[in-house]
């Protein structure tokens, strides 16, 4: 029987990452999953292939790097990653600080996304994630939705 | 001040109202010369250029949305609408 994973876990979690462009961030996040076991390699091939096509920057400085349902076949088991970055990525149109990259078997990261989005929509949350460096904080936020 | 058309849709996507028709539906808001926002029927609309607030409606398969433009042009509305209908459908 597998485990129950937290959907991040402390090595999940990443601040001042130095990458500088779109696919640096992006591929930086596939690696995050890929260490923590989530993902094989071929997600984060998949990750920027998706990110090419549509833009994951959902606003306020955050970007929701994931595959593609082709690339599902690829994930392990489902597992969020936070990477934030010494200095924002210019991400076509916008401006990004930090990503939490998603990997997911089935459509459940639809409802992750809308608890992301709740917990960006509230700004003292988003604060925090913005400049923590506690990553016993982010783990919280994610996990609980801040709750 | 533009009157509001209304126009109602079902999201078909098995996924539901995810971060792709998202994406899609932020850049036709951006694009365009009207105000978009989107609603389920009876509640408060969200503005449609922002990806954040339309990723909080949780918007599952198979519910009903409806598309406010802020526009006295019926025929650019219906246009939008059109466009807009079309990324909805589109499966993942």
């Amino acid at each position: 029987m597998a485990t129950e994973k937290a959907l991040v876990q402390a090595d999940g979690v990443v601040f001042n990452h130095p990458a500088a462009t779109r696919e640096a961030a992006v591929l930086a996040c596939g690696e995050v999953l890929v260490k923590l076991g989530a993902v094989d390699r071929g997600y984060v091939e998949a990750m920027w292939q998706r990110e090419q096509k549509y833009s994951s920057a959902i606003g306020l400085g955050f970007a929701v790097p994931h595959g593609t349902d082709e690339s599902r076949k690829f994930v392990r088991f489902d597992q969020l990653a936070f990477v934030r970055f010494v200095n924002p990525i210019q991400w076509l149109e916008e401006t990004v600080e930090a990503c939490v990259a998603i990997a997911s078997r089935a459509n459940g990261h639809v409802e992750l996304l809308a608890n992301l989005a709740s917990l960006l929509l509230n700004e003292d949350h988003l604060n925090q994630l913005k400049t923590t460096l506690d990553r016993q904080e982010v783990l919280l936020l994610l996990n609980d939705g801040g709750r | 001040m533009a009157s509001q058309q209304i126009f109602s849709f079902v999201v078909s996507d098995p996924v539901g109202l995810h971060a792709r028709p998202i994406s899609q539906i932020v850049k036709l808001a951006q694009s365009c010369d009207f105000r978009l926002g989107l609603r389920r029927p009876g509640a408060a609309a969200v503005s449609a250029d922002s990806a954040l607030r339309l990723l909080s409606m949780k918007v599952a398969s198979g519910e009903p949305l409806e598309l406010v433009i802020e526009t006295d042009d019926d025929s650019a509305a219906r246009a939008i609408a059109l466009e807009f209908g079309e990324l909805l459908a589109r499966p993942s």
